[in-house]
């Protein structure tokens, strides 16, 4: 199973992305990345609502087809390795 | 940082809240916890901090502004180099009345920043974001590579460019006159940047960033290009969006593929990853702004561009969770109080709505 990084919400408006396959990975990763998403609610995704950053960009993970902005996450080390590995190859 | 006010650096903010909003102190003890608390606030913005004010102890603010001896309304300008970090503001570079420095994005911004403050204050009466004189506080070089400009709702910050999808972003006058009136609009009807309210405020942003360029280049609505973005957006027939036909911006670019705004309601989309669409949806009410000023004719800033300034500053008719059709209310509404004799503005304006399908 592959989690995807997506920017979006920038001045562009474009979203840049960029994926891993989790499946070489280790197993505690794996399970952590499940977790996260497995507790996550089926509530449509709404965030920065109140935010005054106008045309900032925002992060979202992406994994098995819900995704969630990252800063509603709790990264364990390893996915906050894998998350920095994944914004260096971030493209449009 | 503490040297001068050491009480208010140690007073968390929300307990300096609650001594500058208590009713019961008296007028002089009142203004020194108002005076703490908005010290306190400048850190954090003072914007935010003057919204939770009780009324009384805005009042106080108020007053003590009224005490300093009247500046000569003139526009005021600091830019910063965040030196490929990401720090803001960063070194200041140039100042309002210094001359050009060898830096060619720092002179840009300085530059359009005050077409941007004239465009306001010459057209409108307004004196800076705020309507107070606010310093226009902007940082270049922000980050490496960085492929964004932004309004983090004090200054403005831009980044260089990859160099091979995106220049620099200070290249724009539009781009930087979008971000300045996201400020405008923070300080005015202050939209929730979120689905219909967050797509108006983008489209403020676009609208008043092509006629603050179009009043530069000296250009009517029918000769104007409308174009968003043509310099930052790498190649001559690129650019980020097109107030005159939406989706048309870019076409079968190599990263980027077509531009995806829609230029009609038929078009909505709810994209989850931008605050509901925020940057696709604006395409709607700008053209619906493009279509108007066309019918009209003349300069875009003379009639429609009024009757949008009214409507953007106007906070009982467009809530922070305004819809098109609230904004679209508003826009009739001030047509009708400032073009009364000429109907023709108010019937321009209705027809350009209902063609976008906001009705």
């Amino acid at each position: 199973m592959k989690l995807k990084l997506i920017e979006a919400g920038k001045f562009s408006g474009l979203k840049k992305t960029a994926e891993e396959d989790l499946d070489h990975l280790p197993q505690e990763l794996q399970q952590h990345v499940e977790n996260i998403f497995s507790a996550s609610s089926e509530q449509p995704l709404k965030v920065h609502a109140q935010s005054a950053y106008r045309d900032k960009e925002k992060l979202f993970i992406e994994y098995n087809g819900k995704a969630l902005p990252i800063n509603a996450v709790q990264p364990s080390k390893q996915l906050e390795a894998l998350i920095e590995k994944l914004k260096s190859k971030l493209h449009y | 940082m503490c040297k001068h006010q050491p009480l208010s650096c140690i007073i968390p903010p929300y307990m300096n809240l609650k001594l500058a909003n208590n009713e019961k102190f008296e007028k002089k003890l009142l203004a020194a916890h108002v005076s703490s608390f908005t010290l306190d606030a400048q850190i954090r913005g003072r914007r935010k901090a003057f919204t939770r004010l009780n009324p009384q102890s805005k009042e106080i603010v108020a007053l003590a502004a009224l005490k300093k001896p009247a500046k000569k309304v003139a526009v005021s300008r600091e830019v910063y180099t965040a030196g490929n970090k990401q720090v803001q503001p960063g070194t200041l570079v140039r100042k309002e009345g210094q001359d050009v420095v060898k830096d060619k994005d720092v002179n840009n911004v300085y530059d359009a920043a005050g077409y941007t403050w004239d465009f306001y204050y010459s057209l409108f009466g307004r004196n800076s974001i705020d309507n107070k004189g606010l310093k226009l506080i902007q940082t270049v070089h922000y980050g490496k590579k960085y492929d964004n400009a932004f309004w983090d709702g004090q200054q403005m910050i831009y980044g260089d460019g990859d160099g091979k999808i995106f220049d620099s972003f200070t290249l724009d006058v539009d781009i930087i006159g979008h971000e300045l009136t996201h400020g405008v609009v923070q300080y005015e009807t202050n939209l929730v940047y979120q689905d219909q309210s967050g797509a108006l405020n983008e489209s403020l942003a676009d609208i008043f960033g092509s006629m603050i360029k179009q009043r530069v280049l000296n250009q009517d609505a029918a000769s104007a290009d409308w174009l968003i973005g043509e310099n930052v957006l790498r190649g001559k027939q690129y650019a980020l969006r097109s107030l005159k036909a939406p989706g048309t911006a870019y076409k079968n670019h190599p990263d980027l593929g077509t531009d995806p705004q829609p230029a009609h309601m038929s078009g909505y989309t709810n994209d989850p990853f931008d605050n509901g669409g925020v940057h696709l949806n604006s395409g709607i009410t700008n053209h619906a702004f493009y279509l108007a000023c066309t019918e009209v004719g003349g300069y875009s800033w003379e009639k429609v561009g009024k009757v949008w300034y009214a409507a953007m500053c106007d906070k009982k008719g467009v809530q922070p969770t305004a819809s098109f059709l609230d904004f679209k209310n508003a826009t009739l509404t001030h047509a009708d109080k400032l073009f009364k004799s000429e109907n023709t503005v108010s019937k321009a304006i209705k027809k350009a709505w209902d063609s976008v399908g906001v009705e």
